[in-house]
């Protein structure tokens, strides 16, 4: 196992310029970025600014921020953050053209988007300047469209300079739609601010553009990504973790998995699991269950149960039973609402002994039994206290 | 907090992201001095070791060339005769330590001392203790001894810095930086045979 510290993340887009974080929903995709966008901040104010590192005795003064100066980015970074979604456009991220006024009526005036307005911007800035574009949800616009033509210049290849030397396969670009003049565009307004910039036919792409996107693996509203996008992104899985998880609430899974194998010959002796090890069993035989089913990318995140890790030991099962109830049923819900059976399995329907006062296939009036019978399912909240473990600690064996 | 299990596909790793940060501590100045053979000496000596005639200096001299420096870290003018200037500060080695007091005072010919530093008859500040890696000389150790030790740590330089929210660390360097501490600007006055001085940081405009 690699440890990937904050500063290895970002040695990572400096190496790889595109990158690619996937997976379902609960594995800290968005709160890796939102702690990126942290260190970079810290980086670009501690350039070059020392701090005490406490407690270190070997070395007692480093830089500021974490891992800043391990990384090949250059010293000065700045970062956009762009959400997509279905009416994201080229004109929005690329260039379009937008109505302005002109001597009583109107023209059709060039703007930059997001990412030629940073590029533009960074050629000017100079080689010690970078820009960190995020994009949170990728998939949810449609990005090959979005990205048009500049897929290609996503490639690091057909940037202006390659490791900081000029690059003599650098693409020359003339901006599709823009009128060129000797040589020169016509006025094209930045994306903030009335200045417009004039770009030379032969304008090249810098290399100090990142991307650093993310992408939701569950969502089936979203949209595929095609290869020609994907094969330009260094793609990173971000898996449920149980041993993060087991960690944060002091289990040790080698005991544990001891401790369940004996449990499952006799689910009497459940009432021995803590609230730590039902937690940790818990996600453990629902994931193993969703990736059978539908594959790793449907499995419930860690992050589901952070308010368990961040409950006082006192309060640990009602929040445990608050992420049932509110985090973990709608996402088994929304994964098999078509299918029954699966449901009636992980919730162990037919132990009515155990889990009958939550969960009950459902019945006509007067019973009777019902083929493939939905299942009706009470919140756990409104369950006497030792009923919900004894349910939560038997699901999760 | 802060672990997210991540696994690369194209490299086909699986890496975990500790996100575990070792306490910092931003500094806006920081003040250093090179420790010589003689004070290593004169704050490392026995009870029993004194010179004729008296009872030998037991505090860190400041020499004239560095004053300046202390003072504008100090942000105080120069001590008159008797008065003391007292700082709190804490051990950078061992953070949850409480602070504890260095006293600063005037001396003949415009040199300043830090008081009370010889460890055998004063309470020497933590941060300089051998606890913490600080130089020791054994009974009956002279000036020379120290010579040899310092040469053998190529250099010893005493440091107090005031962090960002005005709290005061010190601690101690030896040798010389590696390749990523030199570019530090604190670097030039903490390590080798500078003698020491002030730095203080600039923002950037």
């Amino acid at each position: 196992m690699t440890t990937l510290t904050p500063s290895s993340m970002l040695a990572i887009i400096a190496a790889q310029k595109n990158v690619l974080l996937y997976g379902p929903p609960g594995t800290g995709k968005t709160y890796l970025l939102a702690n990126l966008m942290a260190i970079l901040g810290d980086r670009e104010e501690a350039a070059g600014r020392p701090a005490l590192n406490l407690g270190d005795a070997d070395n007692p003064i480093g830089l500021a921020a974490d891992g800043a100066g391990d990384d090949d980015l250059p010293d000065n970074v700045t970062v956009d953050w762009v959400t997509f979604h279905q009416s994201y456009s080229y004109e929005e991220f690329v260039i379009g053209k937008y109505p302005v006024p002109e001597d009583g009526g109107v023209k059709l005036q060039p703007f930059f988007g997001l990412l030629m307005n940073a590029a533009v911007a960074l050629k000017e800035a100079g080689p010690d300047h970078g820009h960190l574009i995020i994009i949170d949800e990728l998939n949810r616009a449609n990005a090959s469209q979005v990205f048009g033509e500049f897929i290609t210049l996503l490639d690091p290849d057909y940037r202006s300079t390659i490791d900081g030397e000029v690059n003599p396969n650098a693409l020359k670009i003339r901006l599709p739609g823009i009128r060129y003049l000797e040589g020169q565009s016509e006025p094209i307004s930045r994306f903030d601010g009335d200045e417009t910039v004039e770009l030379p036919d032969d304008w090249t792409f810098p290399e100090n553009l990142y991307i650093l996107a993310t992408m939701n693996s569950v969502d089936r509203a979203a949209l595929p990504l095609d290869s020609a996008l994907t094969r330009r992104f260094h793609k990173i899985e971000m898996a449920p973790d149980p041993n993060w998880l087991a960690e944060k609430l002091d289990v040790t899974v080698g005991d544990l998995t001891e401790k369940v194998d004996d449990l499952r010959r006799d689910v009497e002796d459940a009432t021995d699991l803590s609230v730590g090890e039902t937690t940790v069993l818990l996600m453990d035989r629902l994931n193993a269950k969703i990736s059978s089913e539908l594959g790793k990318d449907f499995e419930i995140g860690h992050a589901l149960f952070m308010g368990v890790v961040k409950a006082g030991p006192e309060d640990r099962w009602q929040a445990l039973i608050s992420a049932w109830d509110n985090k973990v049923l709608p996402q088994l819900n929304e994964r098999f609402v078509q299918n029954s059976d699966i449901m009636r399995y992980i919730l162990k329907v037919v132990d009515q002994t155990k889990v009958g006062a939550a969960f009950k296939e459902r019945q006509p009036l007067g019973g009777g039994v019902i083929e493939n019978a939905p299942i009706t399912v009470e919140p756990l909240a409104g369950l006497d206290l030792d009923i919900a473990k004894m349910i939560l600690r038997h699901l999760a064996i | 907090m802060g672990v997210e299990g991540l696994r690369s596909h194209s490299k086909n790793t699986y890496m975990c992201w500790s996100g575990v940060k070792m306490a910092k501590v931003v500094i806006d100045e920081l003040w250093a001095m090179n420790i010589s053979a003689a004070t290593l000496y004169n704050i490392e000596r026995a009870v029993d070791d004194n010179p004729d005639g008296g009872g030998g200096a037991t505090y860190i001299q400041v020499g004239k060339s560095l004053v300046n420096d202390l003072l504008a870290f100090l942000r105080e003018g120069y001590p008159g005769n008797g008065q003391t200037i007292e700082i709190m500060v804490g051990d950078m080695r061992r953070p949850k330590l409480p602070p504890s007091p260095v006293v600063f005072s005037s001396k003949s010919q415009g040199r300043m001392r830090i008081s009370n530093q010889n460890r055998h008859r004063a309470s020497r500040h933590p941060a300089w203790s051998p606890t913490v890696g600080f130089p020791a000389l054994s009974a009956g150790k002279k000036t020379p001894d120290a010579k040899v030790v310092l040469e053998k740590i190529k250099g010893l330089h005493i440091f107090i810095a005031r962090a960002k929210d005005g709290s005061y660390w010190a601690g101690f360097t030896t040798g010389m930086p590696d390749k990523k501490t030199t570019l530090l600007p604190t670097s030039k006055i903490l390590y080798g045979k500078s003698k020491g001085g002030y730095w203080k940081y600039e923002a950037k405009k």
